[in-house]
Order: C-alpha cells, then sequence, then structure tokens
C-alpha cells in the first residue's frame, strides 16, 4: 500500500484536501496545470459574505 | 504551515497527470512537468527578468484584459513564487527561415531600442546581417502572421537598421582553444561554417581560391544593392571571431583535401558554391554581345566603367537577371529590359527588386521565350523570341510555360545577358578522392549531417543544392559546424538531428480583436536619376522612428521571443531556454480530483452584446477590475463619461439554468457573489444606481440573506424579470429590454451591465476523466457515487471528488469537501503517520553575553538598488553584542543558510539578525537553519528592509539607507533582549467524542473509525437518525431516510463505534489532547477522556405556534407531518395543497436565515402529491433550489403543473371546521387569487437546538447572532471552532442540505485525525504570562480572551490571581493590552525587549 496520495488541481479544495492529508502524516503530491497554485479563488477581489481578500 | 512549505507536501506545479494506471489503491501516475524555461531550483523570485522581457502577452490571470511580460509569475505572492517563460512555439518568421534566424527576438529589442542587444541575437544564428538585410530572399516575411491583418512586416529591411546601427563593430573575445578545422569556399556556406565552429572554440582556417572573400556576394551583387562596405562589415565580424581566411588558394592546385588532413584538420568543410553557369543553348549564343550573366556582373564590380550594349535584353527571372538588366542601365545601355518566359507571379526575383527596377524604366517582356539569336559579322543584332502560355504546375510548383506556335517576333538589340542559372562542378575533385555526386554533379550529401560519403569531410551550399539562395547557404554551414563538432567530439551525428522547432500553432497566434491596420513602412529610396546612373545604393535604410514602427506591428506570434535578455539580468543563472518536459512516475495510493471550474463566455449569450458592445463585463471581470492590482488598477473601466450619478445592471442567470445554453442547473454562486459586487460598487461610486435582474435570489448559506438585505438597506433595486436583450444607443448608453413583473416590456438605460455567466466544468474534465476511469454526469461534472449521500467518492473506488469538479459551490463547501474527501483518500493510504527521524543536536550555548551575528540581503537588486547595502553591514558592525555582520545576495538561498549557519559555529554566534523582507516570508525557513545548528530559533530577529525601506523609498536612496539602519540597530537591540523559548508537548488521547448520532454525526464517526481511531457518539435521545429517520424519501435518489439512516447505525456499530442513546452529557473539562466528558447513562454517570469532541447536535424544525392558521385547523400541518403521511400512506381525499414556504425563515419571526432545505423538500412533496393527481400550489418568496439535480427538478414540478406563486406575510385561510381556501394578492393581475386547499403545509425553517446555549457554555464555543455555533472562520475554517479541539457539523452550524452535511461530517473526520495522528500535541511557547505580584485579580484579562486560556484562581483566600492555560492561549497579546497594571505580558514580546527597541530608536 503505497504512503502517498495524488491531489489533482492546486486551486483553494486542492490545497485543502492536500493540507488534511499532509497533517496527518501522508505524502502528497499535488498536481496544478497553471504555474501557481491559488485557483479560481486568487483571481476573486473580495468574496463574500465576509469582504476579505483573498491574498 | 503553508502548503508551500510542507514537507509532506511535493508541488508539481505547470503540471498535468497524463497516466494513470491499476486500482487504489496500487496506483500508477505519470505526471508531465511541462518545462517552465526557468530552474525553479536556482529562480528566488526577484522580479528582475520581466523588467528586461520585451514581449508582452495576454495575461491570462487577468483574464486577457490586461498585457504581462513573457517571462512571469502569476502574482507577486504566488506559491511557488518562481518565474516561468511563455513560449507558444516557433514564430512563423523564424519557422521560415532556413537558418531559424531568431526574428521575432531582434524585432522585439528594437522595440525596445536595444539595438547592440538586437544584432548579438541576430548573429546568434548568422554572420551575415548587413548582407541578409540587404539581398535575402526573407522566406521570413512570406510567412508573417501579419499579412492577415494588413502587410508583413519588413522584416528584411529591420535586420538591415540593426546592422546599420553598428557604430564600432563589436568585438568578441573568442577562445579558439579547440582542433583545427578546415574550409574550402569562402562564400556564405563556408565563412558561416567557419564562423559557427568558431563560436564553438575550434580554430577554422579558410580557403578560398579567389583574391577576395564572399563569393558571389562580392562577385556578382551589385554595389547598389549590397556595398562593399556593408559586406565588409560582416566579413569582418567573422574574421573577429578568429576565422583565418587565406584568399588565392585553389583547392585541387594549390592544396589537396590529403593535405589538410596531413596538417591535423579534424575536419573539412566544402563550401564551392556552383560557379558553372549555364546558357539557353539556342542559336546564336556564341555570336560577340552575348554574355553570360554572373561573368558580366564580376565585370561590372571590378570596372564600372565596363562596356554595355545600347540595346541589352537580359533573359531570365532570377535577382541575378534584375542585378544585370539595372546593371546594363547604370553602365550605360539605352536601353534595358528582360525577357522571361513566365509571368510575374511565377517570377523568382525579390517583389521589391522588380518594383525597383520598374521605376528605373526598365520594361519586363513576360511569357516570352528567345528562341535564335541573330548576328552580323559575328556581333549580335536581333533576338527572336516566341510567346509562351501557362500550363499545368511543373516539379518547382509553378506553372509550365508553353510555347504559342506561330507567335515569334524578333527584337533589335546588341546585347543579350544569360541569366538562366548556374550549376555546380565538382567533378574535378573526384580525381583526387572519391566523392559520390549525384546526377547534377552535386556532392551526394547525408541530408541530415550534410557529411559527404568521405567521413569527416562535409559539404553545403550550392556545391550540394545546385544554385539557391544565400540563407539557406548559411544554414548549410550552421548545420555542417554542429556536425564536424560532433565528428571531432565522437558523439553520434545524426541523434536528434531531425529537431526542428515546432511552429506555434495559428490559433495560438494572439490577434487582439480590436487591431488597427497599419500599412508596412515604406523603404526611403535613392533619388531616381541619380540612382540610375550610379552604383551607389538604392535603399536607404530605415531611421530611427522608421525602425520602431514598422518594429511595434510585430504580432510576438511565439510568444517569448527568446532575446536571452532574461539570462543577462537573472543572477542567479536560472534561465534555461533550451528546457525540456520532465516525466515522473508516482505510486500512490488515493486520487482526489480537484479541477474545479470555468466560466461561460457570455458571447454564447449574444442577445447581451457582450465584446461587441462596450462597457459590458461578467462577474469574474469585475472581480479583476475591482482588484487594487488589476488591470484597471481597482476601478471599473469605464469608457465614457458619467453625467449623472453611474447606472449599473446586473443580469443573473446568463446560462445557466437554461436549456438553450445546454446548462441544466443553477450555479449556486452567482446571487451572492451579485450581492458582493453590488456593495463594492457601492463603496466606490455610493450614488450609483444599481438594478439587478434576476429569476431567483438564492441566499441560500449562513449569513447570506442577511447579506442581501444589507444590499437592499444600500439601495440596490432587484427586478424579478429576465432581460430579452441589451443594446447600446450612440451615446454609448446600454438598454435593457425586459419584461417586469406585471408582464409589460419596458426597457431601462445603464452606463454598465456586468453579465453573471454561468460556471462550467473545467476545461480537460472529460479528458482526465477517461484517463481516471471514472464517470462524467450529464452536466459535465464528476459524477458522485451516489448523490448526496456520498458526495465525495467518484464512480471509481480510490478516486475521490470535491469542490467545483462536482458541481459550482462557494468556497466555503469546497474547503469542508476538500477536507473530507481527504479523509476519504486517506483510507488507501498505509499508516497514518510518516516517522521523521530527529537527530540530537547538540544545543549552543546561550548563557553568556549576547554575541549577534548581522546577515544583510541584497534580494538581488531589490535592497541593494536602492539601499547601500554594504554601508550598512558596516554600521551593524558598530552596534553593541554584534561580534559579526556580513552581506548576501539571497540570504534566503540554500547556499546562504548555510553560510550563516558556518558563522553561527565560526563566530560562537547566540543571536541572529537578518536583514531582508518580510519575516512572513522566510522567518521560518531561518528558524529551521537556526534550529538544525542547535540555535534556539527564538533567538532571532528580522529587519524588513525591503518592504520598509527600499520598496517604499525608492527614489530616496539615502533616506532609504539611514532608514535600514535604524531598523537593524532596533532588530540587534531586540534580539540582545530575546531568551531562548522551548515547544511544549502535551500528550494526546485518540479517542473521539462525537455529541448527536444525526446523518452528520453518524458519518462523521464511520469516517473515523475507517481511519482507526475508537468512536463514542453521545445522543441524548432513545432513537438515533436525528430528522433525516423521519423523511419518506431523500431527493434526489429518493431512497427513504430510515434505510439509509439504519444502514449507516449497522455499519458504525459493526465496525466497533460505540453509540451510547439515552446519554446526557453532564460536563466537559480540559481541552485538546484531553478532554474530560462526563455522561449520564441508564441513571449512571461514567467518565471518559477523548482527544477530540465533535458537535453534531443538529437543529430543531420551528414551531410554528398559532401561526399560519396552524393548530386551528386539523388540515393545517408542517412539512414533517406531510413526511409522516407519506410514508403512512394517509393521504386521502386530498385533491388541493398549498405549501406555504419560509414559515419561521428569512426573518420570519425573527429567524433571520434561509432554511436552505425546504424548497428542494417542499418541491419533492410536490412531486409526490402530483404524480397522485393531487392539485399543488407552492406559496414562495423565491424558489432556492441549488443542489445537484434540484433544478431539473424544479423543472419537473413545474412540467407536471405545480403552480409556483410569490407571496409575503401570512396569507387569509377562510373555512369552518378546516381550511378550505387560501387567498394572496396577485401583482400580476393586480387582484386576490383564492385557492381551494384540503391541505395546507408549512414548510418550517431550522431553528438551533434548545440545549444549544448550554452546549455553547460547556465548550466555549461562541454562538453567532442567529444562535447557530459560530465556526472558525466562514470560509476557511467551516467544520473548526475556536476551541482547538472541539469541531462542528451539519445543521448545528446552519441549516444544511443532506450532502453538505454529509460533506461536512468527512471533512471533521479528517480534521480529528490529522490532530489525532500524533502522539503529542505541541504548543508554540509564545503565550502570555502572569508575574502573579503585580496582579489584582481584576479578570479584565479573562474578559478580553477569546480563546479563554485565562482563570482567575483564589489563591489564597479572598485572593485571585489570572492564570494562563498555555494549551489554550494562542499569544495574541490582547490580554497584555487589557491589563491596567502590568502585570501580563507576552513571551517573545516582552516589555523589556519593545524597549529595548525604542531605546534603540529614539536614544
Amino acid at each position: 500500500m503505497p504512503k502517498g496520495a495524488l491531489v489533482i488541481g492546486g486551486g483553494v479544495a486542492g490545497v485543502q484536501s492536500a493540507l488534511d492529508l499532509a497533517n496527518a502524516g501522508f505524502k502528497v503530491f499535488l498536481v496544478e496545470r497553471g504555474p501557481c497554485l491559488g485557483g479560481r479563488t486568487s483571481q476573486i477581489h473580495k468574496i463574500f459574505t465576509s469582504m476579505d481578500c483573498t491574498g | 504551515m503553508d502548503v508551500g512549505r510542507h514537507p509532506n507536501i511535493e508541488i508539481f506545479a505547470n503540471s498535468e497527470v497524463v497516466g494513470v494506471e491499476g486500482e487504489a489503491p496500487d496506483l500508477k501516475v505519470t505526471v508531465k512537468r511541462k518545462s517552465t524555461f526557468v530552474d525553479w531550483d536556482k529562480c528566488t523570485g526577484c522580479g528582475e527578468c520581466p523588467t528586461v522581457c520585451p514581449v508582452q502577452v495576454k495575461d491570462e490571470f487577468q483574464l486577457d484584459l490586461s498585457k504581462r511580460e513573457a517571462v512571469y509569475r502569476q502574482y507577486p505572492q504566488a506559491v511557488p513564487n518562481k518565474f516561468l517563460i511563455d513560449k507558444k512555439g516557433s514564430p512563423p518568421c523564424r519557422y521560415a527561415c532556413p537558418a531559424e534566424v531568431n526574428a521575432q527576438g531582434y524585432i522585439a529589442l528594437i522595440l525596445q531600442g536595444k539595438y547592440k542587444e538586437a544584432l548579438e541575437l541576430e548573429r546568434r544564428d548568422n554572420p551575415f546581417p548587413s548582407v541578409c538585410g540587404r539581398v535575402c530572399t526573407h522566406p521570413c516575411e512570406s510567412d508573417c502572421k501579419r499579412k492577415d491583418v494588413d502587410e508583413p512586416l519588413a522584416i528584411a529591411q529591420l535586420k538591415r537598421f540593426i546592422s546599420d546601427q553598428e557604430q564600432e563593430l563589436a568585438l568578441p573575445s573568442p577562445e579558439l582553444n579547440k582542433e583545427k578545422v578546415a574550409i574550402a569556399g569562402a562564400g556564405p556556406a563556408g565563412l558561416s561554417a567557419a564562423y559557427f565552429l568558431a563560436r564553438r572554440g575550434y580554430c577554422p582556417t579558410v580557403f578560398e581560391a579567389t583574391d577576395h572573400p564572399g563569393g558571389l556576394l562580392y562577385w556578382a551583387i551589385p554595389r547598389f544593392r549590397l556595398p562593399e562596405t556593408a559586406l565588409q562589415r560582416d566579413l569582418d565580424y567573422i574574421k573577429s571571431w578568429g576565422v583565418e581566411i587565406k584568399t588565392g588558394t585553389v583547392l585541387g592546385k594549390d592544396f589537396t583535401i590529403k593535405d589538410l588532413f596531413t596538417q591535423d584538420y579534424k575536419a573539412i568543410f566544402l563550401g564551392l558554391g556552383a560557379a558553372k553557369e549555364k546558357s539557353m543553348g539556342i542559336e546564336g549564343e556564341d555570336l560577340k554581345g552575348v554574355v553570360l550573366c554572373v561573368e558580366f556582373l564580376n565585370k561590372a564590380v571590378r570596372d564600372s566603367s565596363t562596356p554595355v550594349g545600347k540595346r541589352v535584353a537580359v533573359v531570365g527571372g532570377g535577382n541575378s537577371a534584375i542585378d544585370a538588366v539595372r546593371t546594363a542601365l547604370r553602365l550605360g545601355a539605352e536601353e534595358a529590359f528582360i525577357v522571361y518566359r513566365r509571368s510575374r507571379q511565377e517570377m523568382p526575383a525579390n517583389a521589391e527588386e522588380i518594383v525597383e527596377a520598374e521605376k528605373e524604366g526598365i520594361e519586363i517582356h513576360y511569357l516570352t521565350n528567345p528562341t535564335k539569336i541573330f548576328g552580323k559579322d559575328g556581333k549580335v543584332t536581333g533576338m527572336e523570341c516566341i510567346k509562351m502560355k501557362l500550363g499545368e504546375p511543373d516539379s518547382s510548383g509553378r506553372r509550365r510555360p508553353i510555347p504559342i506556335e506561330g507567335s515569334e517576333f524578333t527584337i533589335d538589340l546588341d546585347m543579350v545577358i544569360m541569366a538562366v542559372g548556374q550549376a555546380a562542378d565538382v567533378s574535378f575533385l573526384t580525381k583526387e578522392e572519391n566523392f559520390e555526386l549525384t546526377r547534377w554533379g552535386t556532392f551526394a550529401v547525408d541530408p541530415d549531417t550534410l557529411q559527404t560519403n568521405i567521413p569527416g569531410i562535409f559539404a553545403g551550399g550550392d556545391a550540394v543544392t545546385g544554385p539557391a539562395t544565400i540563407i539557406e547557404a548559411i544554414a548549410a554551414g550552421k548545420e555542417a559546424a554542429e556536425s564536424m563538432d560532433r565528428f571531432i567530439r565522437g558523439v553520434d551525428l545524426k541523434e536528434n538531428r531531425e529537431k526542428r522547432d515546432v511552429r506555434v500553432k495559428d490559433e495560438d497566434i494572439d490577434i487582439p480583436e480590436d487591431i488597427q491596420t497599419e500599412k508596412r513602412t515604406e523603404m526611403p529610396l535613392l533619388d531616381l536619376e541619380k540612382a540610375k546612373k550610379s552604383f551607389e545604393e538604392v535603399a536607404q535604410g530605415f531611421s530611427d522612428d522608421q525602425a520602431k514602427k514598422e518594429a511595434a506591428r510585430c504580432l510576438s506570434c511565439g510568444g517569448c521571443a527568446e532575446c536571452l535578455e532574461c539570462i543577462k539580468a537573472c543572477e542567479p543563472n536560472a534561465i534555461v531556454h533550451d528546457m525540456v518536459d520532465e516525466f515522473i512516475d508516482l505510486d500512490v495510493g488515493s486520487i482526489v480530483v480537484t479541477t474545479g471550474i470555468d466560466y461561460l463566455n457570455p458571447k454564447e449569450a449574444s442577445e447581451y452584446g457582450y465584446k461587441r458592445f462596450r462597457n459590458i463585463y461578467t462577474s469574474f471581470e469585475i472581480e479583476r477590475f475591482m482588484s487594487e492590482d488589476g488591470p484597471s488598477g481597482g476601478d471599473l473601466p469605464l469608457n465614457k463619461e458619467l453625467k449623472e450619478p453611474l447606472r449599473f445592471a446586473f443580469i443573473q442567470c446568463v446560462g445557466s439554468r437554461n436549456m438553450r445554453h445546454d446548462i441544466n442547473y443553477c450555479s449556486r454562486i452567482c446571487c451572492m457573489n451579485t450581492i458582493k459586487d453590488s456593495l463594492v460598487l457601492k463603496e466606490h461610486y455610493p450614488d450609483a444606481n444599481i438594478v439587478v435582474f434576476y429569476i431567483d435570489i438564492r441566499a441560500f448559506g449562513k449569513g447570506f440573506e442577511e447579506f442581501f438585505n444589507r444590499s437592499l438597506e444600500k439601495g440596490v433595486k432587484y427586478i424579478k424579470g429576465k432581460p430579452s436583450k441589451v443594446f447600446e444607443d450612440d451615446q454609448g448608453n446600454l438598454i435593457i429590454h425586459y419584461e417586469d413583473e406585471q408582464g409589460h416590456s419596458s426597457q431601462m438605460t445603464f452606463d454598465a451591465v456586468c453579465l453573471a455567466s454561468a460556471l462550467i466544468p473545467s476545461k480537460g474534465s472529460k479528458e482526465l476523466a477517461d484517463l481516471l476511469g471514472v464517470e462524467i454526469d450529464e452536466d459535465g461534472f464528476f459524477k458522485n457515487a451516489e448523490p448526496a449521500i456520498r458526495p465525495l467518492e467518484s464512480t471509481k473506488k480510490g478516486v475521490l471528488v470535491c469542490g467545483c469538479a462536482t458541481g459550482p459551490k462557494d468556497i466555503t463547501d469546497s474547503i469542508a469537501e476538500a477536507s473530507g474527501a481527504a479523509v476519504k483518500a486517506a483510507c488507501f493510504l498505509e499508516g497514518h503517520e510518516l516517522k521523521i527521524e530527529k537527530k540530537e543536536i547538540e544545543q549552543v550555548d546561550v548563557s553568556g553575553p549576547p554575541r549577534v551575528g548581522v546577515f544583510v540581503c541584497h534580494c538581488g537588486p531589490n535592497i541593494s538598488r536602492v539601499v547601500d547595502v554594504k554601508g550598512v553591514v558596516e554600521y551593524a558592525k558598530t552596534l553593541p553584542g554584534v561580534v559579526f555582520a556580513e552581506d548576501h545576495i539571497f540570504a534566503c538561498s540554500e547556499t546562504s543558510q548555510h553560510q550563516i549557519q558556518k558563522r553561527i559555529a565560526e563566530h560562537k554566534l547566540n543571536r541572529v539578525v537578518v536583514a531582508a523582507c518580510t519575516p512572513k516570508t522566510h522567518e521560518m525557513s531561518f528558524q529551521d537553519s537556526l534550529t538544525a545548528v542547535g540555535l534556539n530559533p527564538y533567538l532571532f530577529d528580522i529587519a524588513n528592509i525591503r518592504n520598509q525601506c527600499s520598496w517604499v523609498h525608492q527614489k530616496e536612496p539615502v533616506k532609504a539607507t539611514e532608514k535600514a539602519k535604524e531598523l537593524v540597530n532596533m532588530s540587534v537591540a531586540r534580539v540582545r533582549e530575546l531568551r531562548p523559548l522551548f515547544v511544549k508537548e502535551l500528550p494526546v488521547n485518540r479517542d473521539v467524542a462525537i455529541i448527536g448520532a444525526g446523518i452528520t454525526g453518524l458519518r462523521c464517526g464511520m469516517d473515523l473509525l475507517l481511519r482507526g481511531f475508537k468512536v463514542k457518539i453521545i445522543e441524548k435521545k432513545e432513537a438515533s437518525g436525528g430528522l433525516v429517520r423521519h423523511l419518506s424519501s431523500i431527493y434526489p435518489s429518493f431512497r427513504s431516510g430510515k434505510d439509509i439512516i439504519d444502514k449507516l447505525i449497522k455499519e458504525f456499530t459493526s465496525t466497533g463505534g460505540e453509540l451510547l442513546t439515552s446519554a446526557e452529557l453532564i460536563d466537559v473539562t480540559g481541552y485538546v489532547g484531553s478532554f474530560q466528558v462526563k455522561v449520564k447513562l441508564g441513571g449512571k454517570e461514567t467518565d471518559f477522556t477523548v482527544g477530540a469532541i465533535v458537535l453534531a447536535t443538529g437543529s430543531e424544525l420551528y414551531n410554528p405556534g398559532e401561526r399560519f392558521g396552524f393548530g386551528r385547523f386539523p388540515n393545517i400541518i408542517t412539512n414533517m407531518e406531510l413526511e409522516q403521511k407519506i410514508l403512512s400512506g394517509d393521504i386521502k381525499n386530498v385533491k388541493s395543497v398549498a405549501f406555504f414556504q419560509c414559515v419561521g425563515s428569512r426573518g420570519d419571526n425573527g429567524n433571520p436565515g434561509c432554511s436552505r432545505y425546504c424548497c428542494q423538500a417542499a418541491i419533492k412533496e410536490a412531486i409526490y402529491l402530483r404524480e397522485r393527481g393531487i392539485d399543488v400550489a407552492i406559496l414562495n418568496r423565491g424558489v432556492r433550489v441549488y443542489s445537484k439535480g434540484a433544478e431539473q427538478m424544479y423543472r419537473k414540478a413545474r412540467e407536471l403543473g405545480v403552480l409556483f406563486l410569490p407571496y409575503e406575510g401570512e396569507p387569509e385561510i377562510t373555512g369552518t371546521d378546516k381550511a378550505e381556501a387560501v387567498t394572496i394578492p396577485s401583482p400580476d393581475i393586480d387582484a386576490d387569487i383564492t385557492i381551494p386547499v384540503d391541505l395546507i403545509v408549512l414548510s418550517v425553517g431550522m431553528v438551533p437546538a434548545a440545549d444549544s446555549a448550554r452546549l455553547s457554555e460547556l465548550f466555549k464555543v461562541p454562538r453567532g447572532p442567529d444562535k447557530f455555533f459560530l465556526e472558525r472562520h466562514s470560509k476557511f475554517g467551516p467544520v473548526e471552532t475556536t476551541v482547538e479541539g472541539v469541531f462542528l457539523c451539519g445543521c448545528c452550524q446552519f441549516p444544511q442540505d443532506i450532502g453538505d452535511s454529509i460533506s461536512q461530517a468527512s471533512a471533521v473526520a479528517s480534521k480529528v485525525a490529522a490532530l489525532l495522528s500524533h502522539d503529542k500535541i505541541t504548543l508554540a511557547p509564545i503565550t502570555s504570562t502572569v508575574i502573579e505580584e503585580y496582579c489584582r485579580g481584576c479578570g479584565r484579562c479573562a474578559e478580553v480572551c477569546e480563546f479563554r486560556a485565562i482563570e482567575l484562581i483564589e489563591k489564597e483566600k479572598g485572593v485571585f490571581v489570572a492564570q494562563v492555560n498555555e494549551a489554550l492561549c494562542k499569544g495574541c497579546g490582547t490580554c497584555v493590552a487589557a491589563c491596567p497594571t502590568g502585570a501580563i505580558d507576552l513571551k517573545h514580546f516582552m516589555s523589556e525587549q519593545i524597549e529595548a527597541q525604542l531605546e534603540a530608536l529614539f536614544g
């Protein structure tokens, strides 16, 4: 049984999955098509309803 | 810890999964890492490369609304924070060039005025820029993409321009230390071979038979086209590389090939040209006055007073023919003309040469072929010609000329110049060596390597191809140089030789939609009359302005121009232009798919005029526009002047819920997003008139209804109705046509419109699904194993799907699902703890006086460009306690960190200050470096001299340096006072208690059991299963609630879960890792310890009391009672049912939020009733269906004839013994509607459970204004609470539907598993500490502590002091500020430490 999991997509969901797995002690390979993580969320100006910025 | 630094996470950015084999847990995955052209191990993200990049391409991060450089990172905070280069392929110009000269590159550099660099770039591929800029046949221009817009760029003339700009010849400093090579023939092929070999370090000698190098460039191209000085410039440059040219040395006469080998030449290139001229072979060619073209041109070159005839015919259509005829004119011919057998179209001469010749008065007789030359007294007097016509294309692709019989005619003339071709003749060499020749008498060579049949002897140029172009000869020389290098090094000659760059795909070439046509810049020419009489150069060359104007027309087809400027700018040498894709094989146990969504391009909804009219945006574009780092700097890019307050419209559901676009579903986030955008706009334009055209406002999440109300309060107007079209008037106003609520067609005028376009499956989803072997649903999203019940599983074992990959959803839901998917993925992985071996490190003794080391970072040029870094170092050395200081180019780099570690040992440092960037970026990595050499990581400080000095004071370097010194001074003062701190570890109990045995608690418990944890569920009721147990069925699978619950309970208990029903929770004490839980069970109290607690206490249904006629008539029931009736089949004698929605929701009777489940539940129930012939009306306040399959269910209900009627307030109910009719006002018909009813169903909302107040107190978990439990963060921490170790999921947080509750349940399991996977919990040592003698026990600290980490304890009778529970303290410092006596201090930020900083600054 391998020790690692693969996460495809590095948006908020992918990063969250990867962190949860990694924090539980597993090896994670996080594959993102674009040049960096963050996905759509990184392009959003403010998020409802807290109006926080996404940076 | 963040994702970029997590030791367990390996990030493959710019990568794709290209292969998947096997079954979970034995999956073999292949990942393709696409080349970034930047070595990410070396890239420091300093940001220098884009400052020199000349190419601007569309910025997809800004949704193509602005441009960026070809070398880029998406945004400054990107993770990984690395640059990459955007290459689309070889640009058409470069691809068309035989020598692959980088035209796009030098054109980009011209635009920047970097002429020297442009020439340098050109010369990497071509040693003859001055020549080719004048006389090349420029195939680059033929394929230039600009021709699709207007005309191709004047590429050759730009090349000439850069070579003309060279005032002093660039002098390379060659290191020729390799073997000797010999080249025969100093034409373009031979000289190119020599040049490219010299560039590789070989010592080339060129043997030339004539007395001048250059071949036909020198001997046959007239000076008015290629002045001698222009050629000489290139020759001088070639020589400057150390190429030795021996003229007057004839092969076969003065030396032999054998001689060369014996003289230690390691390889030979034969660039012998095609010197033999051909004639037509017609009668009269031997007459005096009939000459061959090259011979004629050659004479004219030697002597510009060479005699010429009065009437001169030149036979042929190539550049030489044109050269000859123009030369004849200049030598004094009264009339010179061309005879050519095909038409203008087939003529091989350059078009501009033909035009120039025509301007000079030269006539061209097309479709004319000589048949005979007449003479008198042995001298030519005339020529008989025949008219031709064009037939079928021949092998050259040109149409074959066919003589027209009987069309012969005669021309009087006294000179004929035959320009009908040349041929190679190398047969003389075969006497010496056994060369294989072709039937045309040229060398037979390997087409890839140019090697002849004799190893080590290579040939190229016209001697191989027959007469061809200069650029082909240069290409041959270049190719031969590669072969000869390989030959000498003993490397395979052929390997990877077929490589040619891949041409950029036409569809990838970005031609802006709004491109302005701009004609090609015309070349200034010498005055015509002057030109005709002299050999002065005709083309005068571009001026600076003309060159830049022409260069600006380039479309940058290839993306990166490979101008190589970034290489020079990159200090860490990270740029690798020839990087190739990499393929990596991975063994994994499971896969989580989180591929997200794309947006529908609203061009598809053409009625709204997107991209046709100005000021129409998509909602996603609004995000970028309103961002300060966006394409318009944080404001709308309105291109009109506002005379009155902004009029702005949002159109909802563009594409969504729309069969026309095949988008059957609700995109779920657009309503909230529009509400948010309306509030953002109101901040920018407080007077704006904002109108939202909507179908239903779906504000169903926690706090959403309140958010919606906020926009209403701000004056945003909501109009129910879908606009039919938008058009633009001549003032640039946008007019929206729509149908108002009364059904009248209306119109309204706006300045700008935002289209809330649908969310669609991410591009490539289908391909990825095929690769993974999982199914896609009818909407194109990843399909769930079972909707609602198994929302995180795909149709294949071990492949989990979550977030928007399965359908649109907001961040909160995506984050919860992502965590949930993680716990499921973990079940396929071995073990649950990676053993990281800890080495015992000898600790540095820090008890002595401070010995501070200061390390000042240049951050590449980021700091040093402004701040005098060396000055800061010298200053630091003078500070008290500093024993060592030095500077680093990049202090964060691995090399520098090692260096710092070395310095710690060498100088016995016990404190470290780094003056660099923000501590947010690298503080942890420096601390790790300290830890690794045994120095306590808290004896460290960062002075942020980049953000706070060099960035904000760019224009004031002196002051910036002074400030940097002050910051270093303060840091040193602080670090001297710092004390070592040590992390504390607490043991962890690995058991979990879940409060509540509804579907959420059970699911969470089950997931934890599967991960190997012991779970107790505490349920206060006798039966478990919560509300779901009582549901007749759940949509969209229509399984009964009881079945689902029973199955789950069985699974839970048989896997070892403990289910304690009728259990009363009495008390909870302790903290994360060790909570003591006291429960009363069967009259007895029991205690147990757990490491984590999950609140899954659900919610209760609103009790309508006597409202809505409830209790007044027996046939008014709640929806839950209807479920029971459906289950028991007790719906008899009912013909007509009315549902009242939002009873106890959305502000009704004080309950602020939407209850989220009731619209979908009512529709499910309505369908059940309707299918049994019962009339159903659903009285609603907007239909909020958003879950997977729900929109389709809503459509089905309408098709079945379920009536949906809007209503507000309590409807009038009439009847005597029972409710018989319901009356509501109808705005549509401006009258009341009365519906006869046999049954009224109240869709009651969800309210917080009665004991939630007690539980909140018990667990110290706060509740929000709506009295539901409050999560840690509404988006990024939806299942955590502010109390570490206590989690929440399902309806105790806010009403959810079943699918969302289940996802949250799994998410909590994931969080708990991560927490309890470790033997110990480490506590950060930065906590508050109480100085007891100052504390007077007032308790203010305890009041302000949101983590409830402080309590007052009775030290002795009546004397209270504050005590900090370090397990709960987060080190926020709020208590320090609140303490009136200064009795609390925060470790690492102690008063004396801060005072020392202030003291240092103010003295």
